[in-house]
């Protein structure tokens, strides 16, 4: 491995900011460094490239241990860039670009035509040309970025760290400048980022460390690494984990979790059993919120948001193929659900031919149900009236309440006795 | 405007040969601009007939020549000293009077002179007193500044102010202890060229030039060191040896500046500020003009000094303190509008 790092522990003074990390990078991967503030992420990047030296453990570049590297040999290696750059004295973007062959020009030599080759054709990738004699500080932060960036390529460095590069920098830039590192990745250069965005990591890097307090919680393939349950343990707050349907790759939806306390059950009383009835999205604001209660939902189609967001929070789902009406199969499944359930609620869900058959199943039944209600159902309804007459019907029921908010929709659940 | 700065820049070298020329021409006995370059091309080893008189060659040759050159010299070293405490600092508002070297120099030299060591170890007692001091002021005040992660300015400043006042009220102290030698030390801690000969001239140049060049190597380590340690080490700076090497440097060159000329502060601030303007930031390009520029500026006051009021002198420090002062003030306030003092 190019570089690796074994047993890793690191203090300032009596405060243990990493503990026993071992860690290995190799070629072709983009790696981010995942965590929340004070993990000890940046410190990490640190130990990595030498500035600082952790007392135990070691990190070997190439086959050799980095404490036994001077400066110089180690910058030809790693390129270090960090979190932002103000400068007291303007320097041109030139001079700047020109900085990071510091190793490759002896100090009483002068820059030969190729050194100045080298600079030259740096500033053209970058689309710095036009830019070269500006001062730095007249730049604006992408720019800026982009310079230091530049900066850093022309150490010809085979590993490159950065630390939260993309914190003040527009979305655009943020976008540009990942794919940029990408580039960067598929030339053969290591590149290693601490990133405090957890969806720009998840699009861009394929490789996850996630920290925590100083130790690795999880490292290895994205997909692995960004779930529900590390991101939980990781942030302390509850996510959703989805594929995006452009890139094919994964970005997560942060959600509060604020659960009435009376509804976290006991370990001795039994968790109650809800059936929703769900659709269209029309769930979203609950399904998460039942988190402790055992929820089952449907009958929904695959592919459906509310299918979707209920397969992610594990609920147990009855579902038909997309756009196709409920078979009698997945009706006899729910009405046995439903026979052994403490509430059903009914979302506010429009009404099709397809998804009629759960009005009707509903209708038959006598358990406790809600009919949570944000429309009218004449507007919901797309059935020429069927879908009306049946939840009138349904409504009038003795065992039917109907509930406009979902204020009141948690109350009446905190409420219910089992 | 680029264009300006390029013709500044080409002549500027010119300029200073003949300032030079210019500079002993000035004085309280009138003598011919032809007959200082006959005196002086004749001392180099050209063959030209003596049409000055005897008295107007020892003016020229040993009280006028070796004065306006030490000047010169002293000018550059105090610039390049000024261009190395900026990098250094990071803040284009220290010289190395403000932080204190030069109180702590100069604090060392009266006493010297009060106790009587002043030719104990021969001609280079003084600049070595002189920079032991000065030193010794440096490396507390740097301890002090750096902080885990950075220097800091705010500490950097205050240590400095505070060193400053302390050596200040100690050569105070002493003066006031050592009646003969009052006007002897005040006068030399004033600044001043006064008297100035060869042998001293010659100690000065071989700290100046050998100081600049090894300044000048390290230029590029200054330049990236603006982006601070970390950074610059990840670049392959060795950051703390060339701060080292820098320091020690910057250090050796004002306290040899004090130790013969007393204390002319404000150049070391004022002209790496003005060549920066035409220049850039780029310390291999700022510090041989910077030298240039400050060899000009320290010529011209101490023809101003002797001259104003002769045939009585006035210090030279006193001039460069009275265009310093202001400079200095226009620049905090640059700094305050724009928003980033300290």
């Amino acid at each position: 491995m190019p570089i690796e790092c074994e047993n890793i522990s690191f203090n300032y003074w009596t405060k243990l900011v990493l503990k026993d990390i071992s860690l290995q990078f190799g070629k072709g991967h983009l790696y981010g460094i995942l965590g929340p503030n004070g993990s000890g992420k940046t410190t990490l990047l640190k130990v990595l490239c030498g500035i600082l030296k952790s007392k135990y453990g070691q990190v070997v570049v190439d086959e050799f241990n980095i404490k036994k590297m001077n400066i110089s040999d180690i910058a030809k290696k790693i390129a270090v860039v960090e979190q932002s750059t103000s400068i007291d004295f303007d320097y041109s973007v030139k001079e700047i670009v020109k900085m990071g062959r510091f190793t490759h020009i002896g100090r009483f030599s002068k820059e030969t035509s190729e050194e100045k080759k080298i600079i030259n054709e740096l500033l053209e990738q970058f689309n710095l040309i036009e830019l070269e004699n500006r001062g730095f500080n007249t730049l604006s932060g992408g720019e800026q970025q982009k310079v230091i960036i530049a900066r850093a390529i022309a150490q010809q460095s085979k590993i490159l760290l950065l630390d939260e590069p993309t914190t003040h920098l527009d979305l655009n830039y943020q976008i540009e400048f990942m794919e940029r590192l990408r580039k960067y990745v598929n030339d053969g250069i290591i590149v290693i980022i601490v990133i405090h965005d957890v969806n720009l990591a998840t699009q861009f890097c394929d490789k996850i460390v996630l920290l925590k307090e100083g130790r690795v919680i999880a490292f290895g393939n994205r997909e692995e690494i960004i779930t529900r349950k590390n991101l939980k343990l990781i942030y302390n707050i509850d996510v959703i984990v989805r594929k995006n349907p452009f890139s094919n790759s994964i970005y997560i939806i942060p959600h509060k979790i604020e659960f009435p306390t009376s509804m976290r059950y006991d370990n001795n009383s039994k968790p109650k059993k809800i059936h929703i009835v769900a659709g269209g999205g029309a769930t979203s604001k609950i399904l998460p919120k039942l988190n402790d209660c055992d929820v089952s939902v449907g009958i929904v189609n695959v592919l459906d948001d509310d299918y979707i967001l209920a397969n992610e929070l594990n609920y147990k789902i009855i579902s038909e193929a997309p756009f196709s009406p409920i078979t009698d199969s997945s009706s006899e499944e729910l009405k046995t659900i439903l026979k052994n359930v403490d509430l059903i609620i009914l979302a506010n869900i429009p009404f099709g031919i397809t998804n009629l058959k759960n009005l009707e199943i509903l209708n038959e039944s006598n358990k406790k149900i809600v009919l949570f209600e944000r429309n009218p159902i004449e507007e919901r309804d797309f059935t020429e009236g069927i879908a009306t007459t049946i939840y009138n019907n349904l409504k009038s029921k003795s065992n039917v309440k109907t509930i406009n908010n979902l204020h009141d929709l948690f109350n009446f659940i905190e409420s219910m006795e089992e | 405007m680029n264009q300006i700065k390029k013709l500044v820049l080409i002549f500027i070298f010119f300029f200073l040969f003949l300032s030079i020329i210019i500079a002993l021409s000035i004085g309280s006995v009138q003598i011919e601009f032809f007959k200082i370059l006959a005196i002086i091309l004749d001392q180099i080893g050209f063959p030209i007939d003596e049409i000055w008189t005897s008295g107007e060659q020892v003016i020229i040759l040993e009280l006028r020549l070796p004065r306006v050159l030490m000047s010169v010299v002293v000018g550059a070293m105090l610039a390049v000293a000024g261009v190395a405490a900026q990098g250094l600092f990071r803040n284009p508002i220290v010289d190395p009077y403000i932080i204190g070297i030069a109180s702590a120099a100069g604090c060392g030299v009266s006493l010297c002179v009060v106790l009587g060591f002043a030719s104990l170890l021969g001609l280079f007692t003084i600049p070595l007193v002189s920079f032991l001091f000065a030193m010794l002021a440096i490396i507390i005040i740097y301890k002090l500044s750096q902080t885990r992660y950075r220097m800091s300015m705010t500490v950097l400043l205050l240590a400095g102010i505070a060193f400053s006042f302390f050596f200040s009220a100690f050569t105070s102290f002493i003066l006031y202890f050592s009646e003969e030698k009052v006007h002897y030390i005040l006068s030399y801690l004033m600044g001043s060229f006064w008297g100035t000969s060869w042998v001293d001239l010659y100690i000065v140049f071989i700290v100046m030039i050998p100081g600049t060049i090894i300044l000048y190597f390290y230029g590029r380590d200054l330049n990236i060191m603006v982006f601070g340690d970390d950074n610059a080490q990840s670049i392959g700076v060795n950051v703390e040896q060339s701060k080292r090497i820098i320091l020690i440097i910057m250090t050796l060159l004002t306290s040899t500046a004090v130790a013969f000329c007393g204390s002319i502060g404000f150049v070391g601030l004022i002209i790496p500020h003005f060549m920066r303007l035409l220049v850039g930031s780029d310390n291999r390009k700022l510090i041989p003009y910077s030298a240039v520029g400050g060899g000009l500026l320290l010529l011209w006051a101490d023809v101003l000094a002797r001259n104003l009021i002769s045939p009585l002198e006035i210090p030279v420090g006193i001039f460069t303190a009275l265009l310093g002062g202001p400079f200095f003030v226009y620049l905090v306030v640059q700094k305050k509008k724009s928003g980033e003092l300290m």
